[in-house]
Formats: C-alpha cells, sequence, structure tokens
C-alpha cells in the first residue's frame, strides 16, 4: 500500500513535470537560519554560526539531488534524457547512422521475411476442430526415415474396430483426381477427392448447406457428393436448390447432398478440391493390400501421442508376424497432423532461419565496429562528461541506450524491409509451397521483430559502451585529446571482422552448393526436347467409352481409340503444327520374359507402361538407340511388339541384346485382381530415357507398347491406359498459343470431352525444378546480402585501422619507405583475416552443410570444389575491399603528417 | 555511528509520535538530542526522507510559523503514520530481543 501510494506521488510528479524545488529550498533556509541562531547563542561569532550550521547540515547540492530523485523515477528520466542525447548524437553523423540503420535493416528485415513465412506454415493453427489431437497414421521405413507409405485399407478398417486410443479413424486420398463435369453449360475439368464418409467430421468441418457423407454412401452403388463453395459459386451461381440435384461426371450421374463452406481444405497441397465423394468400401474386399488411402485419427482426450504410438506399435509388430515379407523394416508411425503438413517445408524453413540469423550476426559486427570507430572518436567527449562527474555506470546506460536506439529505428526500418522481403518471398515461391495465401505480417511477427531488435541492440552495443565506460580519464586530459590506438580495441576490431567473413563464407558454401546442384539439374539429359511441345490430358470416362462388367473389368469400346484417332488428325491439321502425338500415361505394371525361367510372384520386374502411337517418339524428340520405333506397320493383327528405354534394357539384359527377345505384361497388380497381357510382346527397338518428371528423376525401367494392340477388357484401374491420354503437339512457334487450338480439336470430337493441365512442357518441367530453383534463389539473396555486408564490414575495419596510423604511414614515407611497401603491409593485413575468416569458415562449413543435404542434387555437401571457389570469391572481395583503404595508405602526405605533429 | 536504512525513518515518526508536530530543524535537533550525540547526521539527508514518507502517507505537511515568526513547514504524522509506528516498534523489539538473545550467548550455554 505504502510503495503503490509512493509511487504514485512519483508518478504523478514525472507525468506533470513539476518540481517543489521552491519548498526544499524554503526549508534549507529556514533550516540554516534556525541552526545559526542556536549557534549563536551557544556564543559563536556570526561568521562562524553560519559556517558551522551548513556543515552540520551537509551537502547540500546532494540532498537536492536525492530530494529530487524521490520526487520522480530517476531511472526512467535519465532514459528519456539519454534517448534524447542519443538522438542528438546520431543525428550528428548522419553517414554513420545511414550505414547501421541499412545494415540492421537488411539484418532484421530478413529475419522478419522469414520468421513470418516460418510462423504462418509451421505454427498457425490448422483450420480443424482441436487441430492437436489430430493425428496422421502411416508406415515408416526404418532404415530409410524419409521414407514413408500409407498403410493398407485393411488395417484401416482393423484398427478402426480395435485400436482403443483413438475416438475415431478415418481415411483420405492424398491426390485429387481429375474428372470431366458435363451437362447444360460446356464441359470443365474438376478436381475430386475421395475420403471415407467420417473424414469431414474427423477433422470437424461441416458442410454449410445440405447434408454430411453418412455409411450409407459409401455402401456399393450408392453415390454421393459434396461440392465445394467455389464450385458451388462458379458452376451453380450459389443455386440454394443444387442440393438433390445431380451432375454428371464423368459421364456419370452424381446426386449432390451437400455444400461445404467457403475455405475448406483436408490437406494444405489439395485446397482448390471441387468435389468430394466417400470411397467404395467394397474396395476393402476387392483390394486389401493396396496402400492408397493416407489414414487419419483423432486421439482420445487422455491419450497421448507417446500412448497412441505404443499401441500402434503392438499394431506394427502383429503385421509383421504376419506379413513379414511386407513389413520387413517397416513400423507404423503416428504424427500429429501439423508436422505432417509442415513436411518439407519444416526442415527447409529451419535451414532459411538459419542463413537469416547468421545474416543479422554479420550485421551486428558491423555496428559494432562502426560504434567502436566512432567510440574512439568520441573519446574526447565521454572524457568531458566523466569529468563532470558522470559515473562509470551512468555512461555505460547512456552508450547502450544510444546502441538500443539505433537497434530500434533499425528495426522499424526492418519490418519495412520484411514487408518488402515477403513480396520477393511470395512472388518466388513455387505453387507447391504449403499455404502461401496466409502468409502476412502479424503480432506475433511484430513481436518477434521487436525481440530481435532489442537483443541487436544489447549483442552490438555491449562491447562499445563497456569499452566507453573504462575509459581512463587522466591519460585522456593529459593528451589534450589526442587518442593513442590501444591495442585491445584493435584485436575486437579484428576479431569482428574474422567473424563476419566467417558467417559469410559459411552462406556463400550454402548457395554454392545450391548453385552446383541447380547446375547439375539444368544439365541432365531429360531424354526428349521439351521445347515447342504443347501438352494437355483428357480422360474418357463415359459408357460410350468404357463398359463396367461383373467382377470389377472394364471393357475398352472402339469409339475410344476412335475418339484418339480423330483428335489426332485435328490436331495434325492446325497450321503451325509440326507433328502430334497420344500416348497414354505412364503405367507401373509387372511383367516376366519370356523363356526365362519364371520368378516368383514377389519378384516379377516392374516397368512403366505406355500406349503410344507411331508418331509418339519423333513428337518428343527421343532417340531411338537401337532397332526400329513402332510404327504405322504395328497393327492389331500383326504381332504385338515393344519398345524398351535404356533403363530397362541394362536392368533386364544386362549383358544381351534386348532385341528379339519377348516381354508378357501382368494388368492389376495394384488392385488386387491380377490378369496377364493377352500376348507376349517382341522387343523391337530400344530408346534413350525419358525423365518427364524432371531431371531428378531416376531412369526408371520402361515399355512402350503400340496403341493399335492391346485387349480389350482390364481389370477396372487398368482400362485407364486406353482411357486417359496425354495430346501432344510440337509446334513451329511459342507452343502457347496453339492452346485454344487443342481444346477446340477435342470439343468438336466430343463436346462432352474436355482437355485440362494444357501447358507447354517447359512449363511442366520448370515445375519439377522450381523447389530446386526457389531455394537457391533464396540461399543466394541472403549469401549475396552477407557478403555485402562482411565487405562493409573488412572495408569499415581497414579503412579505420588506415585513417589511425596516418601518422605511421607518413613517417615511414618519409623516411623512403616505397608506396608498394605500404600498399602491400595494409593489403597484407586485410587479406590476413580474410585466410583467418575462410579457414574458420571451411570448418565450420563442413560441419554445417550437411543440413542442407535435403536441397542439394548429386552434390555432396563438403563439395571439394564449391567450397574452393567459394573461397577464391571470398578473398577477392575481401582484396578488393581493402583495397581502397590501402590506396588511401599510400596517398598520406609525410610533409603535411610531420608538419601537424 | 552511522544510521541504518529505515532505522532514521522509524526514529522520524516517533519523534513526530511524542512531540507532535514539528518543522525539519526541529526533528534534526530532538533525533541528535536523543541519541545523544551517538548520531553523526548529515541533517540535510533528512529531507529527502520526509519527502518518501509524506508520499507513503505516513506525514503530512504544511506551512507555518517557526519559533522566530518566519515561515517553515511542519510536519505531523498521518493515521497511517500512527499505525506504521506501531507496528514497526513491535518489529523492532521483536528483533532486538531475538538479537539480544544470541547475543548473550556464552560459549558454556
Amino acid at each position: 500500500m505504502r510503495a503503490l501510494r509512493r509511487f504514485l506521488m512519483r508518478l504523478a510528479r514525472s507525468v506533470v513535470r513539476r518540481r517543489d524545488e521552491e519548498r526544499l529550498r524554503r526549508e534549507i533556509e529556514e533550516h540554516l537560519a534556525l541552526q545559526t541562531e542556536e549557534n549563536l547563542r551557544a556564543g559563536l561569532s556570526p561568521v562562524e554560526a553560519r559556517r558551522q550550521a551548513v556543515l552540520k547540515f551537509g551537502g547540500v547540492e546532494s540532498v537536492k539531488e536525492r530530494y529530487r530523485d524521490e520526487q520522480g523515477f530517476p531511472m526512467l528520466e535519465n532514459l528519456v534524457g539519454d534517448a534524447r542525447y542519443g538522438i542528438r548524437a546520431l543525428l550528428r553523423s548522419p553517414g554513420f547512422l545511414l550505414v547501421a540503420v541499412i545494415s540492421l535493416a537488411l539484418g532484421i528485415g530478413a529475419n522478419t521475411t522469414i520468421f513470418t513465412v516460418a510462423n504462418a506454415v509451421l505454427h498457425r493453427p490448422l483450420p480443424f476442430k482441436d487441430p492437436d489431437k489430430l493425428v496422421v497414421i502411416y508406415e515408416q521405413n526404418t532404415k530409410r526415415e524419409q521414407s514413408r507409405r500409407d498403410s493398407p485399407l485393411s488395417a484401416m478398417v482393423e484398427w478402426q474396430e480395435k485400436a482403443q486410443s483413438f475416438e475415431q479413424i478415418e481415411g483420405m486420398v492424398w491426390h485429387s483426381e481429375a474428372k470431366t463435369l458435363s451437362g447444360e453449360v460446356a464441359a470443365e475439368r474438376v478436381t475430386m477427392q475421395f475420403l471415407t464418409p467420417g473424414a469431414f467430421s474427423l477433422l470437424g468441418v461441416k458442410p454449410a448447406r445440405g447434408r454430411a457423407f453418412t455409411r450409407d454412401d459409401a455402401v456399393p452403388g450408392n453415390r454421393s457428393l459434396i461440392i465445394s463453395y467455389g464450385l458451388w459459386q462458379r458452376r451453380f451461381g450459389g443455386d440454394p436448390g443444387v442440393i438433390g440435384r445431380s451432375v454428371r461426371v464423368a459421364d456419370e450421374l452424381w446426386p449432390i447432398v451437400g455444400v461445404m463452406p467457403a475455405g475448406v481444405w483436408t490437406a494444405p497441397w489439395m485446397r482448390n478440391i471441387d468435389l468430394w465423394t466417400p470411397i467404395d468400401m467394397r474396395l476393402n474386399e476387392l483390394t486389401p493390400q493396396t496402400r492408397w488411402i493416407t489414414t487419419y485419427a483423432r486421439l482420445k482426450q487422455t491419450v497421448t501421442l507417446k500412448q497412441a504410438q505404443a499401441e500402434m506399435d503392438a499394431f506394427a509388430l502383429r503385421m509383421a508376424e504376419q506379413q513379414p515379407d511386407a513389413y520387413k523394416d517397416w513400423t507404423v508411425k503416428v504424427e500429429p497432423v501439423g508436422e505432417t503438413y509442415a513436411r518439407g517445408a519444416g526442415t527447409a524453413l529451419y535451414m532459411l532461419l538459419g542463413a537469416t540469423g547468421f545474416i543479422l550476426l554479420i550485421a551486428c559486427a558491423n555496428v559494432a565496429n562502426l560504434l567502436l570507430a566512432r567510440g574512439a572518436k568520441r573519446q574526447k567527449e565521454i572524457a568531458v562528461r566523466m569529468s563532470l562527474g558522470a559515473g562509470r555506470r551512468r555512461l555505460f546506460q547512456q552508450m547502450l541506450t544510444e546502441s538500443l536506439l539505433l537497434s530500434l529505428i533499425g528495426g522499424a526500418a526492418g519490418i519495412a524491409a520484411g514487408r518488402a522481403g515477403l513480396r520477393i518471398f511470395l512472388a518466388m515461391a513455387p505453387d507447391s509451397f504449403p499455404r502461401t495465401d496466409e502468409i502476412a505480417i502479424n503480432s506475433n511477427v511484430l513481436l518477434f521483430t521487436l525481440a530481435v531488435s532489442l537483443l541487436t541492440g544489447i549483442v552490438f552495443g555491449l562491447a562499445p559502451a563497456w569499452r566507453a565506460a573504462q575509459l581512463r580519464l587522466a591519460p585522456m586530459l593529459k593528451e589534450g585529446g589526442r587518442q593513442s590506438a590501444s591495442p585491445s580495441r584493435h584485436r575486437s576490431n579484428r576479431i569482428l571482422a574474422v567473424c563476419e567473413v566467417t558467417l559469410a563464407f559459411v552462406l556463400l558454401v550454402g548457395a554454392g552448393l545450391m548453385i552446383n546442384s541447380v547446375l547439375r539439374l539444368e544439365r541432365v539429359d531429360v531424354g526428349y526436347k521439351p521445347e515447342n511441345l504443347l501438352t494437355g490430358r483428357v480422360q474418357l470416362g463415359s459408357s460410350k467409352y468404357v463398359q463396367v462388367l461383373s467382377g470389377n473389368m472394364k471393357r475398352v469400346t472402339p469409339q475410344a481409340p476412335m475418339f484418339y484417332q480423330q483428335v489426332k488428325e485435328r490436331l495434325e491439321s492446325i497450321p503451325g503444327v509440326r507433328s502430334a502425338a497420344v500416348a497414354s500415361m505412364a503405367y507401373s505394371q509387372l511383367f516376366w520374359v519370356v523363356g526365362r525361367p519364371a520368378p516368383p510372384r514377389q519378384q516379377l520386374p516392374q516397368a512403366t507402361v505406355q500406349e503410344i502411337g507411331p508418331d509418339y517418339f519423333e513428337t518428343l524428340g527421343i532417340s531411338l538407340l537401337k532397332g526400329r520405333p513402332i510404327d504405322e506397320s504395328d497393327r492389331e493383327g500383326t504381332p504385338w511388339v515393344a519398345v524398351v528405354n535404356q533403363a530397362l534394357a541394362r536392368s533386364i539384359f544386362p549383358d544381351e541384346d534386348p532385341l528379339g527377345k519377348r516381354l508378357h505384361l501382368r494388368f492389376g497388380a495394384s488392385h488386387g485382381e491380377e490378369r496377364d497381357d493377352e500376348q507376349a510382346r517382341l522387343i523391337v527397338g530400344v530408346v534413350a530415357d525419358v525423365k518427364s518428371w524432371g531431371p531428378a528423376q531416376r531412369a526408371m525401367p520402361a515399355i512402350y507398347t503400340s496403341d493399335r494392340q492391346h485387349q480389350w477388357v482390364y481389370p477396372s484401374g487398368d482400362s485407364a491406359i486406353h482411357l486417359q491420354k496425354m495430346l501432344y503437339i510440337r509446334s513451329r512457334g511459342e507452343p502457347s498459343s496453339f492452346g485454344a487450338s487443342m481444346r477446340q480439336a477435342v470439343s468438336e470430337v466430343d463436346r462432352d470431352q474436355t482437355v485440362f493441365d494444357v501447358m507447354p512442357e517447359t512449363n511442366r518441367l520448370e515445375m519439377q525444378i522450381g523447389r530446386w530453383r526457389f531455394f537457391r534463389n533464396l540461399y543466394g539473396i541472403f549469401a549475396g546480402l552477407a557478403l555485402a555486408l562482411a565487405v562493409v564490414g573488412i572495408y569499415g575495419v581497414m579503412s579505420y585501422s588506415v585513417a589511425e596510423r596516418r601518422r605511421e604511414f607518413g613517417i615511414r614515407m618519409a623516411l623512403g619507405a616505397e608506396t608498394s611497401n605500404v600498399l602491400r603491409q595494409v593489403l597484407g593485413q586485410g587479406l590476413a583475416l580474410s585466410f583467418a575468416g575462410v579457414g574458420i569458415g571451411i570448418a565450420a562449413g563442413l560441419g554445417l552443410t550437411r543440413f542442407l543435404s535435403n536441397l542439394l542434387f548429386e552434390v555432396q555437401p563438403q563439395d571439394p570444389l564449391t567450397f574452393l571457389a567459394v573461397s577464391l570469391v571470398m578473398l577477392a572481395v575481401a582484396a578488393l575491399s581493402c583495397y581502397i583503404p590501402a590506396r588511401r595508405a599510400t596517398m598520406v602526405d609525410p610533409a603535411n603528417v610531420l608538419r601537424t605533429e | 555511528m552511522d544510521v541504518k536504512q529505515g532505522t532514521l525513518a522509524l526514529m522520524v515518526l516517533k519523534t513526530l509520535e511524542a512531540m507532535g508536530p514539528l518543522h525539519g530543524y526541529g526533528i534534526a535537533r530532538r533525533v541528535e538530542q536523543i541519541s545523544g550525540d551517538l548520531l553523526a547526521l548529515n541533517q540535510g539527508t533528512l529531507y529527502p526522507l520526509l519527502l518518501k514518507l509524506e508520499q507513503e502517507g505516513a506525514i503530512a505537511s504544511e506551512w507555518g510559523v517557526s519559533e522566530n515568526n518566519r515561515k517553515a513547514r511542519f510536519y505531523r504524522l498521518t493515521r497511517a503514520g500512527r499505525q506504521q509506528v506501531r507496528a514497526e516498534t513491535r518489529d523492532w523489539e521483536q528483533t532486538t530481543a531475538l538479537i539480544g538473545r544470541f547475543l548473550a550467548i556464552k560459549a558454556e550455554d
């Protein structure tokens, strides 16, 4: 109570700045008068009486000061005073202020940018109910931890019945399927996600209109759709009557049962899903071992992640006993969904935060250097203040206040820089980067920046403030203000410069490794010519093209190849088109070599199988290495043929000529219902390996078959090889200008069909290396910043040292030293610092770069060439930044120096 | 002898309790007299202390007229101050009694 009252009184007085000095003055006066009178009564002379009274009273000034302090908050007022003084001092040297603030703004800005991204990607809550209790269950390879797979549907069903740790277990397919939505309006391509009926209730997401899925919806034969808000607005104009209406998807009628509210998504990479539909649970019996559904679960409120993991470990053990082959080296893992969704971006972001942390440290070292140099110039000022009675603590406080002031200005500039940086980041980020639309500066970010700024101010301000407070007064005053360089200050300057070089070097090595990776990626031969090539996808699904037979088999009708034949002819007739081709997507299938002893089912080799037309190799520019391509002579009646790629030839026929050998395909392996191809196929040619998934892809064995030599009845999924095809146009000019003609060609043949993903092949490839380029660019920018800051640092240290030794250089030149000697000496000194920095940097780099290995392609994190190249760059740049100060040292006029002595 | 922190405050409060309203000089003289010159007091230090006590609400002050007819600031104990004196007196007595016992310990005890 008392303390509070005192506090409030002081606060009030501080605020109104009212000081009762007059009262104290009068009280002292009266006090002294009374004491003097008493002394007079005691018989002292008037002069002595007064003198004794004053002596007894003690130091008036110190009483006044303590009285003043009691009236307000001396600490606070000192701070305000210091800040005012600091601002004046900073404004007196605008050059220093500018360099320091720019350094800090870059350092703090880079951190703000990356923190903003990390904050949104890693820490923003997911839009689900109680996301902390939501987990993903997957299988992880015990030898290669990055390798993970989904559990089979049968396992999910078993856990739904038996697992005790979870409130609910559901499944979702992690990729969308493109479907053609047709009807009164023009057909359009929509994306569809399959999930178990309870998946939305697991996430805690409810439809805005209509109803959620029920178990009945997943019963075989039943169909239902929930549509996205976006599709509802776009296609149905927000018509509430859409519930209960049926729409035509892939030529089958589906009733709409619900509409989701805006902004609903199930996984960050599935944010533009148009339709959701329940997984047909019959598939569980059909394909018990298929792994294509990701298991999601909600932990019971009382169950921890560890307990759930323990329960799943027990399940995993049992599975390993039942299926030793499938579970050799595999375990079952429970992971919070937040971690799953940040995967990929997580480590990369921490790497980037590390990089920006380095930049900030370099900026700190820079500013500390500047402050040290400035402190030397201000010695006189400090000495004057000391002799006027300022204590060391007050001086320390004053200098630190100045640093903090500087860092806060830097922080404000850093927020502006961070905003600009964020725009650059978002412009550069590849589409696959998670949650880009949620990345924005918020209060968390501002708090972070404030904390970083204050911390920065303390880090770079501590040493200079300490040094200022340690100033020895006597020698300063004796020397009349001319400072002699103290060796310890030089030492700290040099240590700081070495640190800067080290930090910049490590960042440069990181950037160098990534540049190297991208260079290698760009040099990889993808096996075909992506330039001037336009691609598009078509999916036929209507009963016109495919009939459903009993036993989950499908028959492709002759209409399907006819459709594609007509489309191809139309594409070829477009002016400016050099050639056109149609090919199926690549599907992974089992096969065996005719004439060799058949291996057991588990060891059948696998290859991607693609059904192609006669002009495929020529249109794509795939080079034929051996034999002949598939051509017009390969028809239904002639012996079935195949062309294989080099990877297959190498792995299956290492010591034989593949030409003349025969392969037999087996379909349905991925669906549980296997069926051999009708005939074996004779290998007539070998082509180069194609890396259509980008240069980072490993070349997989591939088999090309003729689209006129095939069976008509397939296990359900494999009919796609005849139904879903890629269209290719090799054009004479810019390929993207042929998009409209491609769309027109398709709708002319069948107006219910549409072509999607129309884009130049170079764009598609670019998307594949986009991630690498993105991180290379970011690291490149950061390394560039670091280098620039380090150069400023070295330059600052060297020019300061030269300025301080002007006298020495003058005298030496007067004594006959050559300019080249002086030049060499200064350069040598700067280079010695750089060598030390690079040396430590190499050691640090060897330790740190391995964290980057995820972002590297065919480059070892310790790549000696990169280290060497970066060392040379660093040393060259350092030498350059020493050169100007060194030149200045040689320009010293000896006569001038000697005169001023 | 120097005065310990907080001790001087109690002396001042106790003086005011015993003597009624006094001006600064009066308090200083009284403290000196009672302490019998054992206390080397810089009289001036009293004034910041008086301000502190006033801000805490233990004492109040107003202008009055001193014995030689000049304007002087008179300090008096408030009700809160009286309570504070009682509480601190009790604390002080307990502390001294306790310390006294320890100081009385002899080797053979």
